[in-house]
């Protein structure tokens, strides 16, 4: 996604604001904000009640809050969540409700936590291939999704609804306001560029899949595991192609199983990710539905190791108008 | 998603003054909560002044609701979508919008989540003795301009973080941050008569 605005990292960010206070008063309106500074006696309390919450927060379930999910759809990037004090009592009876539905409906859950009990050595051929089992089941799950179409691919995202059209138009709507953002970039698979039309002729046999993500990468490709989750992330791929880039994903060495994850809006999924020279791309999947929930991109190496980038999808689908 | 360009993803990436605080805030949000009271530190007496300009009597309750709000939602914070500086304030707007809401507004409410209460701001601008045209012409800006315009001035945000303060693109905050700056210097700018010495804001009637 490229919604992003590059004029603060060249420095241009303060000169535009000079220029934008240059009217007559803006001085005087400058100093008419002088307020008297925050004591030290009421940073500390700031401080005490935030290093409480810190500590609180270390003996419940990690993830984020869960209110995060409708709330942080609503303002670019900037989440409103409920107070945390509210949190804590909540959060643990959801944990329950989910645990038990789960035990329910028989969900089959993934870990690759290494803590196999000693004695069950047998198992660690098979482990080694959970990566593989993993995606094949969910291929499974992918196909018994139920095909629709629309005008537009919408996504509800952390960061505002994301519309592409059949021309590949994209628009992007923040705050009730739709405004076209230009062209969605086709997405790369292979030795071939897809847009919409492209999407809908591309094969879905999973070993023509495989073998169109393994031809030799062209100049900045991204890697073959970022190809597939890029369409199965955020296209209007269709539950057979979905199912046919599971299985396509499974052939391809070194994507490894992360086990059951939560994302960072406090959804539980399970983590597939693949390793690149300076880079990690990960997906967690929702293992009832074979959506992903988010897609993250991980600098492990050179000038911005340690950054990462998150794709959070709170709900995708067709729709015929945008808003 | 990650661009198709890797070399974009680069550039964006490069610069970005407020590291420090980026770095801490994506620290804590991958689980390393200690990370989180530096920006505390750092930004608590910026953040108590956004509360202290717009609404003195709740704003030392408002920046501990805002950091506790902003923990909870630590995961949220995206650094490629700038800077923590923002996104705090960011969290910090709807906390104030929040606290209005409960409230219940005494002004008509002009739009979405405009958090500018605008007696208490006005108040403020009279008990120092701004130019009586320049707070006139400050109180007909329409709400959206003149929100922005004060994250500016009074929050020292470059426009950018005032967007996403606002939760609107940047380029749209641009444009009223440009029309608001031309309503401004219509109003305030007269033609003068040659040699005299009349200060822009001193005494337009």
């Amino acid at each position: 996604m490229t919604t992003y605005d590059n004029s603060e990292a060249n420095g241009m960010g303060m000169n535009e604001r000079g220029a934008l206070l240059d009217f007559p008063g803006a001085d005087e309106l400058a100093t008419a904000g002088l307020v008297e500074p925050l004591s030290e006696r009421a940073l500390a309390r700031v401080l005490a009640e935030v290093e409480a919450a810190v500590a609180t927060e270390g003996t419940v379930a990690t993830g984020g809050a869960r209110g995060a999910e409708g709330a942080a759809g609503a303002k670019a990037g900037v989440a409103a969540v409920v107070p945390l004090r509210r949190i804590s009592g909540r959060r643990r009876a959801l944990i329950a409700l989910l645990t038990t539905a789960a035990v329910a409906t028989g969900v089959v859950t993934y870990a690759n936590t290494g803590a196999t009990p000693a004695g069950t050595g047998t198992h660690s051929g098979a482990r080694a291939n959970t990566a593989a089992v993993f995606l094949d089941d969910i291929s499974t799950v992918a196909a018994s999704q139920s095909a629709s179409s629309g005008k537009y691919w919408k996504m509800r995202t952390t960061v505002g609804d994301e519309y592409i059209s059949q021309s590949m138009d994209e628009y992007v709507v923040n705050s009730g306001k739709a405004a076209k953002k230009g062209q969605h970039p086709d997405w790369q698979f292979g030795p071939k560029d897809l847009d919409w039309k492209g999407l809908e002729q591309l094969t879905t046999d999973p070993a023509q899949l495989l073998a169109l993500l393994q031809t030799p990468p062209r100049p900045k490709s991204i890697s073959p595991f970022d190809q597939a989750a890029s369409l199965l992330t955020e296209s209007p791929a269709g539950p057979k192609l979905r199912a046919g880039l599971f299985k396509a994903m499974a052939g391809l060495k070194g994507v490894k199983l992360v086990g059951q994850v939560k994302d960072s809006t406090g959804r539980g999924g399970t983590a597939v990710e693949f390793a690149e020279a300076t880079s990690v791309g990960r997906v967690i999947v929702d293992p009832k539905t074979s959506a992903i929930l988010e897609y993250t991109f991980t600098w492990t190496a050179g000038p911005s190791k340690g950054k990462v980038t998150y794709h959070t999808v709170l709900s995708a689908g067709f729709t015929d108008k945008i808003g | 998603m990650k661009p198709n360009d890797p070399e974009e993803l680069g550039n964006r990436r490069r610069g970005g003054e407020h590291g420090d605080s980026d770095a801490q805030l994506t620290q804590s949000a991958r689980g390393d909560s200690a990370a989180f009271t530096p920006l505390v530190k750092a930004h608590s007496s910026a953040l108590y002044g956004y509360f202290a300009r717009r609404m003195p009597t709740a704003a030392e309750d408002l920046l501990a609701e805002t950091w506790l709000q902003a923990f909870a939602a630590r995961r949220t914070f995206d650094p490629a979508r700038g800077s923590a500086r923002g996104w705090l304030f960011g969290v910090a707007h709807n906390v104030l919008a929040q606290y209005l809401r409960r409230a219940g507004r005494k002004e008509p409410a002009p739009g979405p989540d405009v958090t500018d209460p605008w007696q208490l701001v006005d108040q403020r601008l009279d008990a120092a003795a701004l130019a009586p045209a320049l707070r006139r012409a400050l109180a007909e800006l329409p709400p959206e301009e003149r929100e922005l315009l004060l994250l500016i001035s009074w929050e020292q945000l470059t426009p950018a973080e005032a967007a996403v303060v606002v939760g609107i693109p940047a380029g749209t905050a641009r444009s009223r941050l440009h029309r608001a700056r031309g309503r401004l210097r219509d109003r305030l700018t007269m033609p003068r008569p040659a040699g005299r010495n009349l200060t822009a804001t001193g005494d337009l009637a």
